[in-house]
C-alpha cells in the first residue's frame, strides 16, 4: 500500500524532466480561459444591466480573453482568479459546482507559472491529484447516498428530465417508463417535470439498466483510483472520457464536458493539450454564435 | 513566494478539497445541505430535495388562508416564500423562515401568533418514493 507522500510524488515528474507536461499547462491555460469567457458569457442573462453582476461577467469575459495574448496569460489568470472569488462569494450557496472546479483550475494556474520547472512540475501534479480526487469522490458519493445501485436515481431522472428519457428510455420497458412518468406532476420548465409526496416507487425490473447505473459509479471509482498510478493513468484518462462522452450524451453538460476532458489529458503523455485546445476553442465559438441566433444546435445546459 | 511555501499552500488546498466531500456527506444528513452544491461533488445523487412550508395559526394544525389576503399581500408573501424555500434546500436547517414568518405575522393580523411548518420532501432510500424527510419543523412567530 503506497503511502500518501509517494502517490503524490508518483503523480507527476521531477522538475528536470516536465517539459512537456509544462507545455501542456500552457495549452491548459488557455483553454480555461477560453472556457471561463464562454461559460461566462453562455450562462449570462441576455439583457446587461449595467448592474454589478452584469459588469462583473463582462469583466470575466474580457480579462480571460485578454489572456489569450501570450505574455498576458498569467496576469490575466491571476485577475481572473479575483473575478472567480467574487463571482462565488456573489452567488454562494447557489453556485454551480463546476464553477468551483474552473476555480481550483484558475487558482493552481494563478499561483504557479509552468515557466519555471519546480511549479510546473507542482501544478501538474496539484491538478491531476485534483481531476482525480473529484472523478473518485463523485463515484463515493453514489455509493454513500445509496441511490444508485438499484438504479432509483436514474430511473426518476429519466421520468422527471426528457433528456435523461431519451438517453436512459430504451434501457426501460415501455410500460415500467409509463408508470415512471404516470408520477410526473406539471413541468417546472419544458422537459422538466416536478414530482408530489408518495410519488414512486422509482425501481425498475430491467437487470440493463441496473447493471448500467451500477456500472456509472464502478467507473468513476476505479477510473478516479487508476489515474493515480504511473502505470495505469493514461489508459484511464482515455477511459474517463470516453466515459464523459456518454455522460454527456444524456446530461448535455457539453462546457464541462469540455473542460473535464481537457483535464484528463493532462495524464496523457506528450503534448496533447495543444492538439485538442483547436477542437475546443472551435466547439466554445460554435456555442457562441448558437447563443447569439447564427447557428444551429440542439437544446445543451450551458453551466 | 518562494515554491517551498507555494508548495505547502498547494498541499493544505488539495488537502481540504480531499476532505471536505466527507464533511459535505455530513452536513447533507445532519443539517441537510442539498448535496448538489457546496462543492461536495455530490451531485446526481439524489434528486434535488423541495422545501414546502405552511403558515398555521399560532399552536394549532388550522393552516391560514391565502386566498383572502389582498394581492399585494399575496406577492409579497410568496416572494418571501420562494426566497426563504429556495436558500433552504441549499442550506437545510441553517436557513430558519424569520421572513417569512413576520411577514406572516403581518399578514394575519388577527392572530396572537403563527407556526410556520417546514417540510422536505426527499426520495426515500427504503421506499424509493417521494417522501417527507423526519418530522415538520416548526417555527412560532409571535407580536
Amino acid at each position: 500500500m503506497l503511502r500518501p507522500r509517494e502517490i503524490w510524488d508518483r503523480l507527476g515528474p521531477a522538475p528536470a524532466s516536465s517539459e512537456p507536461e509544462r507545455e501542456n499547462l500552457t495549452w491548459l491555460r488557455r483553454l480555461v480561459l477560453v472556457h471561463v469567457a464562454a461559460r461566462t458569457f453562455l450562462t449570462m442573462p441576455t439583457d446587461f444591466d449595467g448592474s454589478v453582476a452584469s459588469l462583473l461577467r463582462a469583466a470575466t469575459i474580457a480579462v480571460a480573453l485578454a489572456g489569450l495574448a501570450g505574455p498576458a496569460a498569467l496576469v490575466a489568470t491571476r485577475v481572473l482568479c479575483g473575478l472567480l472569488v467574487v463571482e462565488i462569494a456573489t452567488t454562494l450557496p447557489f453556485t454551480a459546482n463546476h464553477v468551483f472546479l474552473e476555480f481550483l483550475c484558475v487558482g493552481i494556474l494563478a499561483l504557479l507559472n509552468e515557466r519555471d520547472a519546480g511549479e510546473g512540475a507542482l501544478s501538474v501534479r496539484a491538478l491531476r491529484w485534483i481531476v482525480a480526487v473529484f472523478f473518485l469522490t463523485t463515484g463515493l458519493q453514489k455509493v454513500l447516498y445509496g441511490f444508485w445501485f438499484r438504479g432509483e436515481f436514474l430511473a426518476y431522472f429519466a421520468a422527471t428530465e426528457d433528456r435523461f428519457g431519451a438517453f436512459f428510455g430504451p434501457l426501460i420497458p415501455d410500460a415500467e417508463l409509463a408508470r415512471l412518468r404516470s408520477y410526473n406532476g406539471p413541468p417546472l420548465e419544458p422537459g422538466r417535470y416536478r414530482t408530489g409526496l408518495g410519488a414512486g416507487p422509482y425501481r425498475v425490473d430491467a437487470p440493463l439498466f441496473v447493471l448500467v447505473s451500477n456500472l456509472t459509479w464502478i467507473c468513476e471509482i476505479v477510473g478516479g483510483l487508476l489515474l493515480f498510478h504511473p502505470r495505469t493513468r493514461a489508459v484511464a484518462a482515455w477511459g474517463c472520457i470516453g466515459f464523459v462522452v456518454l455522460i454527456e450524451l444524456a446530461a448535455r453538460e457539453l462546457t464541462f464536458g469540455v473542460l473535464i476532458s481537457a483535464l484528463f489529458l493532462l495524464f496523457v503523455p506528450g503534448r496533447p493539450l495543444r492538439r485538442f485546445f483547436p477542437f475546443a476553442a472551435a466547439f466554445y465559438a460554435y456555442l457562441v454564435l448558437h447563443r447569439l441566433g447564427f447557428v444551429p444546435f440542439f437544446d445543451y445546459s450551458p453551466a | 513566494m518562494s515554491l517551498a511555501k507555494k508548495t505547502r499552500l498547494v498541499g493544505w488546498l488539495l488537502a481540504a478539497i480531499t476532505l471536505w466531500p466527507l464533511v459535505h456527506f455530513g452536513l447533507a444528513r445532519t443539517v441537510g445541505i442539498s448535496p448538489w452544491k457546496l462543492f461536495g461533488w455530490a451531485m446526481y445523487t439524489t434528486p434535488r430535495p423541495r422545501v414546502l412550508a405552511y403558515v398555521l395559526e399560532g399552536g394549532t394544525e388550522r393552516q391560514l388562508p391565502f386566498d383572502t389576503l389582498s394581492p399585494a399581500r399575496q406577492r409579497e408573501l410568496l416572494a418571501a416564500y420562494d426566497a426563504f424555500s429556495k436558500l433552504r434546500i441549499e442550506l437545510g436547517s441553517w436557513v430558519e423562515p424569520d421572513e417569512f414568518g413576520q411577514l406572516a405575522l403581518r399578514a394575519y393580523p388577527n392572530v396572537a401568533s403563527i407556526d410556520i411548518a417546514v417540510e422536505r420532501w426527499v426520495l426515500g432510500r427504503t421506499s424509493a418514493r417521494i417522501e417527507k424527510a423526519g418530522p415538520r419543523a416548526l417555527y412560532r412567530y409571535s407580536r
